[in-house]
């Protein structure tokens, strides 16, 4: 996990914006940090109450761990994108990136249920058996809960998506031709690095950013950039060929 | 007091006392001073994480020249380190020129990128004073010292003054003569000795107003929450009673009453519910 090491197999890219949830993050990370002896990056949201206390907390927590403070554009979506131009910028590469926030989805009714199940990924010795699947099924490139593996189809007659122009707006402008709709609602998975570095060496995450959002905003009224990138972020694996698995 | 104190240092320099591993530069606050674009990259990145001190840059009209756009995200990753100074939300970054028409439009250059992140950055001229007797110039956030301060009057009734002024303003630039403070440590005089440089920043920005808004502004939002809540919760209810309306409610009657017979027959209605309003129509 330290800076300049170059031989971690894993990266992990942690987007916070609740104030109230940093001993919750610590306790579910320590143990897929001790099996994975990751690169470990936090993103605080700048609007983030008591940040300087949570940075505190972290890099006692996590010696070694990198710690950046970004405004609040395109939620966590928003924070992980940063968070990857810093990845790649450092050109420490690794293996597989493992992408988590601290949901909490106040307007929704199944929050808390939600997060825990997007979070049976990093459960104790998870890992080991995500890195086997990785390893022997290499057209895998996306691990995540497979109850939030969802088909949401762009567009058709009887179709809610408020998303569906401006997702058909980004596949376009970056040619993303996914073979289906499968994506992963809540952005909360495993990854394999390459997908990902072929996708955002040609198009800078910062760039992506700047069409983002600012602010909390939701997508249940009419569409948003930031939501819609929530499903490309599975796209762009997928149209590399691989395929998202469920545990 | 003296440990809020910003010290000028030259980004090669201080990445060479990384490098080689010297601890003098621990607890100390830096004022790195950017006089190359190329400095921007991993190396400096990595240099900051690892010792964890807080830092600020101080960038030449030149530098703001040369931005690339590789190194405008550098400086935009690198700022939004936890350990870079910010004031009330922004960056702040200290430029070393003043009123050049090329600093008015590289500057707006810069801006432009960070607040395209949804970023603010504050940039304040931050200069060697050659007129002795100038005055202190007050900014709403920030005062500017002049180079002779601490010259002009009695020393320690001046420094604390000025302590509880910039406990008011948060911030003080100042360009101070290190030997006429009173004696810090080792590691500062080792500092000074090594480096030409004099200029100093003194930050004391420990207000915690801005934190104060910044809990008002998550209360709110907790509460926009419950309206937005209400709101969907509204939305997916009537989408709800509309769809009960397309998909039972148009059924005929008679198939309907079927549905209820078939209830019956599965033992989860009672039959004489069937014929009567008032008898319980549930069976437990």
């Amino acid at each position: 996990m330290n800076i300049g090491q170059v031989t971690n197999r894993t990266a992990i890219l942690y987007h916070i914006f609740y104030e109230d949830h940093i001993d919750a993050i610590c306790d579910e990370l320590h143990h897929v940090v001790s099996e994975t002896s990751p690169l470990l990056l936090f993103n605080v949201c700048d609007i983030t109450p008591d940040k300087k206390n949570i940075s505190e907390k972290l890099s006692s927590e996590f010696p070694g761990c990198i710690i950046l403070f970004s405004s609040n554009k395109g939620k966590d979506i928003g924070g992980k994108l940063l968070l990857l131009s810093v990845y790649f910028h450092l050109k420490q590469p690794c293996d597989y990136l493992l992408l988590l926030h601290d949901k909490r989805s106040l307007q929704a009714l199944k929050s808390s249920r939600w997060k825990r199940g997007l979070m049976k990924i990093i459960e104790r010795q998870q890992s080991q058996i995500i890195f086997n699947y990785f390893d022997s099924h290499k057209y895998c490139g996306l691990i995540a809960a497979k109850e939030y593996i969802v088909n949401g189809n762009i567009k058709d007659e009887n179709s809610t998506n408020t998303n569906s122009e401006k997702i058909i707006e980004i596949t376009e402008r970056y040619k993303i031709a996914p073979p289906s709709h499968q994506f992963v609602a809540g952005t909360m998975f495993w990854v394999r690095a390459r997908p990902f570095e072929d996708f955002f060496t040609k198009n800078d995450p910062l760039e992506i950013r700047k069409s983002l959002e600012d602010g909390n905003v939701l997508d249940n009224f009419s569409g948003t950039f930031t939501h819609s990138w929530e499903r490309l972020f599975s796209w762009i694996v997928t149209s590399g060929g691989y395929k998202i698995h469920g545990i | 007091m003296l440990r809020q104190a910003y010290y000028n240092i030259l980004a090669e320099t201080f990445i060479e006392e990384m490098n080689q591993g010297r601890d003098r530069l621990t607890d100390i606050y830096l004022n790195i001073n950017l006089n190359d674009v190329q400095i921007l990259n991993e190396g400096l990145f990595n240099s900051l994480c690892s010792r964890r001190m807080l830092f600020l840059f101080t960038l030449s009209s030149s530098i703001l020249a040369d931005l690339g756009k590789e190194q405008l995200s550098w400086l935009y990753c690198i700022t939004s380190l936890d350990t870079y100074l910010t004031n009330e939300g922004a960056r702040i970054i200290l430029l070393r020129d003043r009123d050049e028409h090329s600093t008015i439009r590289e500057t707006r250059r810069l801006d432009d990128f960070f607040l395209a992140q949804g970023s603010k950055v504050s940039l304040f001229h931050f200069t060697s004073f050659t007129t002795a007797d100038m005055e202190t110039q007050e900014y709403d956030n920030v005062s500017i010292l002049p180079a002779n301060f601490f010259e002009q009057r009695k020393l320690q009734e001046q420094f604390y003054k000025t302590v509880l002024h910039a406990r008011k303003k948060k911030l003080i630039i100042g360009n101070i003569d290190f030997d006429e403070l009173p004696k810090t440590n080792d590691i500062v005089d080792e500092i000074l000795k090594e480096t030409d440089d004099i200029l100093q920043l003194i930050s004391l920005n420990e207000d915690n107003k801005y934190e104060r808004h910044l809990m008002n502004q998550r209360a709110d939002l907790y509460l926009s929450f419950l309206t937005i809540s209400k709101n969907i919760r509204e939305k997916e209810y009537f989408e709800l009673l509309d769809w009960y309306n397309h998909e039972y409610e148009i059924l005929p009657t008679w198939y309907k009453r079927i549905g209820h017979v078939i209830k019956v027959i599965m033992g989860k209605r009672t039959f004489r519910s069937l014929f009567n309003d008032n008898v319980k129509k549930r069976k437990d």
